[in-house]
């Protein structure tokens, strides 16, 4: 008995623990993915997108494809983090920028911009964590911007320094066909994380065209499409559906009848008093041998 | 906007509670934690062994996770087997108590009738000594026992004269009433014996 009351709270302790470390998973803690205007994790960039439709700017996201988007020419388009872009997003993103687009990308690693930009100078992963020098006149009055420090271009190759030692600048602009790419080495300024440091914010806000209105954050390269009914589900809610419909059905086939009709022939009746039958009969059978002459 | 205001603008959208994140309360947190490091020498052992395993076989760590979640199936199959086997035991030792057999051993009813023979019980001893030995063809499968069984129908199966004097004597003793002697019990001993042996019960 004394075991059953440990077992009993121990089971109690972890029960309380795990309903309150789901709730805190679900609704206590930031969520999204990295550099996404949707995400409000510190490396995301929710405060950015927010910050830019008070600057001003009308802020939407776009769901398809870069390969396959209606790229609006006439709108600022940011492309951070990308998970991956392929070969005819590349293309949609050059055709765009040359074709007069203004175009914000960057982010680590940022290989797929090689596809996007002409004479892209070396990405490296090092970086200044204070970027105070070399200020280009397009970002007015920013005098500092804090970063992580990861991530710097060798040079500005086929572009020009916009902020950082033009060794190893932050931020270069490149001008590309009637367009304009501008390229960032290490976004985490324009990350929620460094958002409201140094001048950060202003840093950002000069990145966008102030003569387009429209902002648009391109985010089915971070896994966001657009579906309707189950497409539209993430496929981590689609498992679990899968496994709930599975526990259904195997719930059902516990509790179900496995054999047999589906229906009694007769109202089951309650069990015969088989000893009481036995009795009678051996009473009677006793009866009929008395009567037997021996 | 300027730099000021921009930053200012941006720490109040950062001030918004969907950017922080929100602890919830851990009820004996301290308790777990301590736990916990009690726990870790295994739990790091736990996890040297895994990258062991891990480096040595071909799938890497996506094998022994595998090997892993297939011993687990096989633990809860094994774990559910073993309870349903347990409960189906516990229910039929329950019906059975509740059929009142625990009491039908045949040496427990001729020790029982020994002792009311000594003590001067006459008929509880023929009685008892009658259920054992038709228990013992019962476990014989010379006979099925139940507890309406008659005398006609063992005596109609066995066709054994010694089984119909035994069968005579208790019938009279328990239904006529008539005065149980000695000698009725010293010939339910012998001849017990010898219908069991014709029964090859014995």
């Amino acid at each position: 008995m004394k075991w059953r009351w440990l077992a009993l709270a121990a089971g109690v302790v972890i029960a309380v623990n795990l309903v309150t470390g789901i709730l805190g998973y679900l609704y206590g803690s930031p969520t999204g993915p990295t550099s996404s205007s949707y995400a409000t994790t510190p490396e995301g960039a929710g405060a950015l997108a927010e910050l830019l439709g008070r600057g001003g700017h009308v802020v939407s996201q776009l769901r398809a494809p870069l390969a396959d988007a209606d790229l609006d020419l006439g709108a600022t388009l940011v492309v951070l983090d990308p998970n991956s872009i392929d070969r005819r997003g590349e293309e949609a993103l050059k055709r765009f920028v040359e074709n007069g687009g203004w175009l914000v990308g960057g982010g680590n690693d940022p290989e797929w911009l090689s596809g996007v930009v002409d004479g892209l100078p070396t990405w490296t992963p090092d970086g200044e964590e204070r970027v105070s020098e070399g200020q280009a006149p397009e970002i007015g009055e920013v005098r500092s911007v804090e970063t992580a420090g990861s991530g710097s271009w060798l040079g500005t190759g086929s572009g020009s320094a916009v902020i950082g030692d033009p060794e190893r600048p932050l931020a270069i602009k490149a001008v590309q066909g009637s367009g304009t790419a501008l390229l960032v080495a290490d976004v985490s300024p324009l990350q929620n994380r460094l958002l409201d440091r140094a001048d950060n914010a202003a840093f950002a806000l000069t990145l966008v065209d102030p003569q387009r209105t429209d902002v648009v954050f391109a985010e089915a390269e971070h896994g966001y499409r657009t579906g309707s009914g189950l497409t539209a589900l993430p496929s981590g809610w689609k498992w679990f559906l899968f496994g709930l419909f599975v526990a259904t059905i195997a719930w059902m086939l516990a509790k179900g009848r496995r054999l047999g009709p589906p229906e009694e022939a007769t109202r089951p009746l309650p069990p015969p008093r088989i000893v009481y039958v036995h009795a009678l009969a051996a009473t009677l059978a006793r009866t009929e041998r008395r009567r037997r002459p021996r | 906007m300027n730099p000021d205001e921009a930053r200012k603008a941006a720490s109040e959208i950062l001030s918004q509670r969907k950017y922080r994140a929100t602890t919830t309360p851990r009820p004996f947190r301290g308790i777990l934690d301590k736990l916990g490091e009690w726990l870790h020498p295994i739990t790091e052992a736990a996890q040297r062994a895994f990258a062991w395993l891990a480096a040595r076989l071909p799938g890497g760590r996506a094998s022994v996770w595998s090997i892993l979640g297939g011993l687990v199936i096989v633990a809860a199959a094994g774990f559910a087997l073993w309870l349903a086997r347990r409960r189906a035991r516990v229910t039929v030792t329950s019906a059975t108590r509740l059929r009142g057999e625990a009491g039908l051993d045949p040496a427990a009813l001729e020790r029982a009738a020994e002792t009311a023979e000594a003590a001067g019980d006459l008929e509880d001893a023929l009685r008892l000594r009658f259920r054992a030995g038709l228990l013992r063809l019962d476990r014989a499968k010379v006979i099925a026992f139940r507890e309406s069984v008659t005398s006609h129908e063992v005596a109609v199966r066995l066709r054994s004269p010694a089984f119909e004097h035994l069968a005579r004597d208790f019938d009279e003793v328990v239904y006529g009433r008539r005065e149980p002697r000695p000698e009725d019990i010293a010939a339910a001993r012998s001849e017990w014996v010898q219908v069991l042996e014709e029964a090859g019960a014995s």
